[in-house]
């Protein structure tokens, strides 16, 4: 009878550990974790900085440093101080930057404390210089409840499993049976990590439970943040064509007026800024540093007079993404022909054949089209197509009139962050997907990046 | 008795391994204003997927409508898939293959049933956990 009860105790309890043990949830998306990609352009040099946060202090603070472009000759140096306290004196880390294909650069950094913190990176090479400002937070994080428990005792469970085995194999060959009290004793420790596992097991599960209810809304745990206001500065005042300038992004909290410095990054920078003529002629892609809390400076050089806009896509903690669009006027003259934009087809860029389609000779407002883009080489289909802030490829899309500002992603799974995006190709086929909201006349910029090189294909389309 | 606790303990964990690694097939319902529709999808995962559509009318019985086309989105990252119209199997049974899905992450799977210029359309939510 008691042979019985404890069959279905143990039957009771392997059901709900086995419910209890996750499956493998992957979801994307996240903003935070134990490694961050920061993409910035630190004077002329884009250099993605990936910082491994550690989970407590003091603690060793590793960087991964992936420049996006040759860097020969180039010396970065790093240093990090909490957030508010001035940098001077502040231990150094420096590398430098290598010419040729480029890998990862390693440096660290000692943190002392956990709290917010401010990695500034410095470069400094023959095209120029640059410094950037990096906002970021370690705090501790503790284990789930039970995850202790539950590793314990299945680790408990599996040394008895395997000490029950051997006690089986020796009590066979030997003529003179085991004493009883070991085999009662491995069979007592088997039951109570089984039952130890299955609490603890069940701790995890109510905790998932948890977490996916307020993941899907049912727990209001996030209420989201005010909107973001934008004002830009040209230095020089008025900037002029072919000149360099600074152009000088100052957000600030729509609600307080205090200057933002709540930004996550989002697609690999914490600020995708492109600025496009009015003619659509000058376009830029940039990630413009941080210089001072809700401060972006980009350099650039325009090419031509007139109205130019800022479009800047930020996302706040806890918000979604959101893109403000301010223009800013350019003087002087020129001799840079207007542009003429092909359509679908094939053309040249930066020695590389581009074979362009669409899924419809037509486009209509309201209604799907897929772009594709086909990369080749000498008549050889590539696929050493590089990530870019962690995907394939991004198409930027314009209406004429600048009312519309799309930003597609390339199809295909993001890369991963950091070291473990050496390796990741993609080609010879992207695609994109976008249903143009509103007839009119469309400028388009598809970007990709191969040898350290950012390709960009301008086309446009009419939607009817 | 010791036996048949290893023996339990073993199922355990190829159970807990086995939980681990499903990937098997999907098959959710839902109801627009006209029809009821099932969508079995044979793995939520990329690659390429064949997508089973099965469309009746209010009181069950098979409908044959003029086009059952799939739009998958995934909304949190902004991303859509192409559209693809499904071919017809027999009255009221559609199926469509192709990549539905690119990223990890919930993926809304859009069923849009048209018949005389009208369409409606059966929303799902697929959890793609797998690549």
């Amino acid at each position: 009878m008691s042979h019985r009860i404890i069959r279905a105790a143990l039957a009771t309890l392997m059901l709900i550990l086995m419910l209890a043990l996750p499956g493998l949830a992957l979801a994307h998306g996240g903003h935070t974790g134990p490694a961050q990609t920061f993409t910035q352009d630190i004077g002329p040099y884009e250099i993605a900085i990936t910082i491994e946060i550690p989970s407590g202090a003091p603690a060793p603070l590793y960087l991964n440093i992936a420049p996006q472009e040759d860097v020969g000759g180039v010396t970065m140096q790093f240093r990090a101080v909490p957030r508010g306290q001035p940098f001077a004196g502040a231990a150094i880390a420096e590398v430098q930057g290598l010419p040729g294909t480029q890998g990862i650069y390693y440096t660290e950094l000692a943190i002392d404390r956990m709290g917010d913190w401010e990695l500034e990176a410095r470069a400094s090479g023959p095209r120029g210089s640059g410094v950037a400002r990096i906002p970021f937070t370690i705090t501790a994080n503790p284990m789930p409840a039970g995850s202790i428990g539950l590793f314990v005792a299945l680790g408990g469970l599996v040394v008895a499993m395997i000490a029950s085995i051997i006690t089986s194999l020796v009590g066979q060959r030997r003529t003179k049976p085991l004493p009883g009290w070991l085999r009662w004793g491995i069979g007592q420790a088997m039951f109570a990590c089984l039952i130890a596992a299955a609490i603890f097991g069940a701790q995890q599960f109510s905790s998932i439970i948890q977490n996916a209810q307020a993941a899907s809304g049912t727990i209001p745990t996030v209420v989201g943040r005010p909107h973001a206001n934008l004002a830009i500065h040209t230095n020089p005042g008025t900037a002029q064509a072919s000149q360099p300038m600074t152009l000088t992004l100052n957000l600030s909290d729509g609600s307080t007026g205090l200057p933002i410095d709540d930004l996550i990054t989002h697609h690999d920078a914490l600020v995708h800024l492109v600025v496009i003529s009015a003619d659509g002629g000058f376009y830029a892609h940039m990630h413009p540093p941080r210089s001072a809390p809700g401060q972006f400076d980009a350099a650039l050089t325009p090419d031509r007079p007139g109205r130019y806009t800022a479009y800047v896509e930020i996302e706040r903690l806890d918000s979604g993404i959101q893109v403000i669009a301010r223009d800013f006027m350019v003087g002087g003259t020129t001799s840079v022909a207007p542009p003429t934009f092909q359509g679908m087809g094939e053309r040249t860029v930066n020695g590389l054949q581009v074979h362009l389609t669409a899924n419809n000779a037509q486009f209509k407002a309201g209604k799907q089209a897929t772009f594709t883009f086909s990369f080749s080489q000498q008549g050889k289909p590539l696929d050493d197509l590089q990530p870019w802030l962690g995907m394939g490829g991004h198409l930027i899309a314009r209406s004429d009139d600048g009312a519309i500002f799309g930003h597609i992603h390339a199809l295909g799974p993001m890369a991963p962050a950091g070291l473990m995006a050496t390796g990741t190709n993609y080609g010879p086929n992207l695609q994109f997907v976008y249903t143009f909201p509103q007839a009119g006349h469309y400028q388009l910029w598809g970007q990709f990046r191969r040898a350290e090189q950012i390709i960009t294909v301008p086309f446009a389309v009419d939607v009817q | 008795m010791s036996r048949f606790i290893a023996c339990c303990c073993m199922l355990t964990l190829i159970g807990a391994l086995l939980a681990g690694c499903g990937g098997s097939g999907i098959t959710q319902s839902a109801e627009t204003a006209s029809y009821k529709v099932q969508l079995t999808l044979d793995a939520a995962s990329f690659g390429q997927r064949i997508a089973t559509i099965e469309v009746q009318d209010k009181s069950g019985k098979s409908a044959q409508v003029d086009q059952v086309v799939v739009a998958p989105l995934m909304e949190a990252m902004g991303m859509a898939s192409p559209e693809q119209t499904a071919q017809s199997l027999s009255t009221g049974r559609y199926q469509v293959q192709g990549e539905f899905f690119s990223m990890l992450g919930e993926w809304e799977f859009d069923v849009k049933i048209s018949k005389g210029g009208q369409e409606e359309i059966a929303r799902f939510k697929i959890p793609v956990n797998q690549q």
